[in-house]
């Protein structure tokens, strides 16, 4: 039970919980459970599936820890005769979280991609599916939608219930926040030169757009015009084909300061979003240098 | 340790003091449980939710079944113990079987109105009856009479 040991660990790395203060968590958690087994069998049945007990339980405890977490307690704070109060306070911070991911899903929502990319669209429905389908409090571990769009820095699996959710939406803004200062028409270009089938394939449509403006940055072109001709690509391999990766990273690093700063991203989380995206680049990079050139890393528009 | 172990130790002292509390109403049917025949009855119904998948939070039905069969004329005191071990069984497997279809109290009902009518008191005919007949009982269709088999 994965959630119960969060819970119980809940800020408490220096000094763990001795055996009367878990005992006493769990005896109010048993109670707490109790609640919502009647409240899910909506007061006909005493008993569940172990595996459905399973699963409230550790709806409950997600649900604890995120109050727990968000008000920067740890889980002393549970070892109360009742965590009736608690639980209901818990439940208005999620309910806080849902308000401000769902705004996040509607500006993803108004976004138009440069190509209509399929997954792109499913999942702008599946996660807006989310907020009908998302009952926390019965399940707030559960991510009750079809999420198929593929992120260029994915949300850790870690994650559950709302709490994935909102980070995978909170990225796909930061991939929107640098695409939408970008000329659509040569985005579309670009991801058709990057793949045979940019609307059926599940490719993310941000990594290529990002790939190139790092590019062209590294070149010394301009990254609004998201072309990286051959001629650009040996002036890349000359000046950094020599050098170690931490030298590298650094350059990339640079390089995407000089992006951003061209095209206007201004947006802080994008922006740091956008170098983690180009720095996890530097392996390619170096690979190509030492082998084959960049023409498989940096895509050319016109030739 | 696994979930059912650790609902297993807050869940006994609660359902101990259920029975003694209910063996003054019992015994009024001359139907009473000793100390040692509770804690049996007790880690019979851990057993019973154990083979079945189950996991039960609070007071269970155990009391429940208690107060609705002690007043059956099929029942005597020598039986008592056993006799409420094979209802807790034949209660978690029914309820497995029609999960969600029938409420504790429902089901509780429909097995003595079946025990007490056409099971004739008898513990295998009610063990094997279906979940359809449950059900049948329940809405109170069919005579409750007419003896399983006939």
């Amino acid at each position: 039970m994965q959630e119960l040991a969060l819970l119980e660990n809940t800020g408490t790395q220096r000094e763990p919980l001795d055996d009367g203060e878990r005992q006493k968590l769990r005896a109010a958690l048993w109670a707490l459970l109790a609640k919502r087994v009647r409240y899910d069998t909506m007061g006909d049945s005493s008993s569940v599936p172990v595996e459905r007990a399973e699963a409230l339980l550790e709806s409950v405890c997600y649900t604890l820890r995120v109050y727990l977490e968000d008000n920067g307690l740890d889980s002393r704070a549970l070892a109360l005769d009742t965590l009736d109060a608690i639980y209901d306070s818990a439940l208005a911070c999620i309910e806080r979280r849902l308000e401000r991911a769902r705004a996040m899903q509607q500006l993803v929502a108004q976004y138009a991609p440069p190509v209509a990319s399929r997954s792109w669209r499913d999942t702008v429905r599946g996660t807006e599916a989310f907020f009908h389908r998302y009952d926390y409090r019965v399940l707030a571990q559960d991510v009750p939608c079809d999420i198929d769009y593929q992120l260029c820095l994915p949300a850790s699996p870690a994650l559950v219930g709302e709490r994935y959710v909102s980070e995978y939406l909170r990225r796909w803004l930061c991939e929107i926040a640098v695409m939408r200062r970008l000329d659509a028409t040569l985005m579309a270009r670009l991801l058709h030169r990057f793949s045979p089938d940019p609307e059926g394939l599940l490719i993310n449509l941000y990594e290529p757009v990002m790939v190139n403006a790092v590019g062209a940055a590294l070149a010394g072109c301009s990254v609004r015009a998201l072309d990286v001709p051959p001629e650009a690509r040996e002036r890349v391999a000359a000046t950094f084909g020599g050098l170690g990766m931490d030298a590298l990273r650094g350059c990339i690093s640079e390089a995407a300061r000089t992006a951003l700063d061209q095209i206007g991203a201004s947006d802080e989380t994008a922006r740091r979003y956008f170098t983690a995206s180009a720095l996890s680049l530097a392996p390619r990079v170096r690979a190509a240098l030492g082998g084959d050139g960049l023409k498989h890393v940096f895509v050319s528009l016109w030739d | 340790m696994g979930m059912e172990l650790m609902l297993r130790a807050a869940q006994t002292g609660l359902a101990l003091r259920e029975l003694e509390r209910l063996n003054e109403v019992s015994e009024r049917y001359g139907l009473t449980l000793s100390q040692p025949q509770m804690e049996e009855l007790i880690a019979r119904r851990f057993e019973a939710l154990e083979s079945t998948g189950r996991v039960e939070l609070g007071e269970g039905v155990t009391g429940k079944l208690v107060f609705a069969f002690c007043d059956s004329p099929y029942i005597q005191g020598s039986e008592w113990l056993s006799t409420l071990c094979a209802l807790q069984d034949d209660f978690y497997a029914f309820k497995s079987d029609a999960e969600g279809a029938l409420s504790d109290d429902e089901l509780i009902d429909c097995m003595k109105r079946v025990f007490d009518g056409r099971a004739g008191g008898s513990l295998d005919a009610l063990e094997n009856i279906s979940v359809g007949e449950l059900y049948r009982a329940a809405r109170g269709d069919g005579s409750d009479d007419e003896e399983i088999g006939e």
